[in-house]
């Protein structure tokens, strides 16, 4: 396992390491993998070999999500209408990680425009599962957590809109961390739905993440949205997290833990991991949050809808591809949407366009951020009585490639995920154990707002009690 | 119920041109993810205000003007000339 400690303290060449790498990558079978920063990482390496830095990961290799910004390089959102497209800005959170030393490898495939579980509507053709090559690795940033999870590097920024970096984290067996709506800054990442997106870590190990995160969070003013708290710097001891678990209380949703929703397997896997945290000293709590099927229509309509407005501006005239064949300004939009989205996104815009459309507005729209409103409020009460949340990530554990789920099948296989960008809240999901096709299993741990470092010491706590 | 006739209609307020066969599929698979969306619907609401953006102190927060160009002061930044590493790496050989 490749993390982030291993090869700061590996005697290698910066350069050594970055070209050893992107041999990897070019002969890599999982197509996790959609261009490489070539030039940048080698005068990086150069840099960093040649200079003694005293940026704290100085030469640490990092893949990075196709929807996420650096300047003069390709960005393209796993879509053909924004084939050829150079970036003229870098995205905060990957500035962040150049001024910490990181070096940004590679771009990793994603579903388009980030709307998919399966990481199989990206134009760039589905990722592989490194953990068993016939299973979908998860989405939509399926590409990051396949690098990986594929020890290519040792960890990968994703972005997370409704389970983006957990799912594909529980899938292929890593850590993923969605931070708290507002603790990364989005400028740079392509907006899919606004209120939702968020950028966040994945990594082998909860260190890792806990590193990470304290890398790329803050208040940026270049996004209005993010919030001026300190980012806590953690140093997290195994020993310590684990004593520190005796008189958490832990919230468990029963609902989530019914074999109608959830895969037995999985659900006895989350029990397991329940038994040795009240064996740790951890109170277990069972919550009565019933609103998982709300949330998932809730954010079907939100998210479209912001979809619908974000994605308006891909119109052939602005950016990457265009049907240069049409002969009227409509047609030509037209025509270059018609062909530069995919099936899903192009639902998506629709649907969005439908419930915001006059006489469907308040009985989707309306109706769907009350539900929100509601959710936020249910989880500030539930976390008056708990100091984390502890769920399954996923109903299932990978699937098959190709296994076509129709589209409410995919969007309910989001479940446990979605809730928690509804709210806003921060979330993780750890490997727990794998089932009985050895195909791994995620826990996802849920913290109050702009509490990582707690919810951090849990997931570590509880790393080290499954290790 | 979507007809094929309403996807037409949101394919042309999408800026998008969808073929015939392709009205009838997303008619279909719309129609099944708008019935979801039902339990909605079905739903009582509890006394729940809109609250986006999410977190309170995005709204209480007392925004002030910073310099961006101060706030990563560490920062590679590209220029016109390219990026500024190789500036070092040409200096030390």
């Amino acid at each position: 396992m490749n993390t982030i400690t291993s090869y700061l303290n590996s005697n290698q060449g910066c350069r050594d390491t970055v070209d050893s790498i992107l041999n990897t990558i070019r002969s890599d079978e999982h197509n996790a993998v959609v261009g490489t920063y070539d030039h940048l990482a080698a005068q990086l390496a150069d840099y960093y070999d040649a200079t003694q830095s005293d940026r704290p990961f100085a030469g640490v290799p990092i893949a990075i999500k196709d929807n996420l910004c650096i300047q003069n390089e390709l960005v393209t959102c796993g879509s053909q209408i924004l084939s050829g497209y150079h970036s003229p800005y870098t995205a905060t959170a990957v500035q962040k990680l150049l001024d910490a030393g990181f070096i940004p490898i590679c771009r990793t495939n994603m579903d388009e425009f980030a709307m998919g579980s399966s990481n199989e509507t990206s134009v760039y053709g589905p990722v592989k599962n490194p953990v068993n090559p016939t299973r979908v690795p998860g989405g939509s940033s399926g590409g990051s957590a396949a690098v990986v999870a594929a020890n290519l590097v040792p960890a990968a920024l994703g972005s997370d809109t409704g389970g983006s970096i957990r799912q594909p984290a529980a899938f292929c067996g890593i850590v993923g961390l969605k931070p708290t709506y507002g603790r990364v800054s989005r400028y740079g990442l392509v907006a899919f739905a606004s209120s939702l997106d968020q950028i966040g870590p994945m990594t082998h190990t909860v260190s890792d993440a806990a590193a990470l995160f304290s890398v790329i969070a803050g208040h940026d003013p270049s996004d209005a949205t993010t919030i001026e708290k300190p980012v806590p710097k953690l140093t997290l001891n195994t020993e310590q997290s684990i004593q520190s678990l005796a008189g958490k209380r832990i919230g468990v949703p029963t609902a989530l833990l019914s074999d109608s929703v959830i895969h037995p397997e999985i659900i006895q896997a989350i029990r397991n991991v329940l038994d040795q945290l009240a064996n740790a000293g951890a109170d277990i709590i069972e919550l009565d949050m019933q609103f998982f099927d709300e949330a998932v229509a809730t954010y079907y309509i939100l998210a479209p809808a912001e979809a619908a407005s974000n994605l308006s501006r891909f119109d052939g005239v602005r950016y990457g591809y265009r049907n240069s064949q049409a002969q009227t300004m409509q047609t030509m939009m037209q025509t270059t949407r018609e062909t530069g989205f995919g099936h899903e996104v192009k639902r998506r815009i629709m649907l969005g366009n439908y419930v915001l459309s006059s006489g469907y507005y308040d009985a989707y729209y309306g109706k769907a951020q009350i539900m929100r409103g509601e959710l936020c409020q249910q989880y500030t009460k539930v976390f008056e009585s708990v100091d984390a949340i502890v769920s399954p990530t996923t109903p299932t554990t990978a699937f098959e490639l190709g296994a076509h789920l129709d589209p409410l099948q995919m969007y309910l296989a989001d479940i446990a995920t979605i809730p928690v960008n509804l709210a806003g809240v921060p979330a993780i999901s750890i490997p727990c154990g794998t089932d009985s096709q050895q195909l791994p299993i995620g826990l996802q741990i849920t913290g109050n707002w702009f509490d990582e470092a707690g919810l951090l010491t849990i997931a570590h706590g509880i790393e080290g009690l499954l290790s | 119920m979507i007809t094929p006739e309403a996807i037409r209609k949101l394919a042309e307020l999408s800026a998008l041109s969808v073929s015939s066969a392709d009205e009838a599929v997303y008619a279909q698979q719309l129609t099944q993810v708008l019935d979801y969306m039902d339990v909605l619907r079905q739903h009582t609401p509890l006394d729940a205000r809109i609250s986006w953006p999410i977190h309170k102190e995005t709204h209480t927060r007392s925004d002030h003007a910073v310099n961006l160009n101060g706030e990563l002061p560490q920062g590679f930044h590209r220029t016109r000339d390219g990026f500024p590493v190789p500036k070092i790496s040409t200096a030390q050989s």
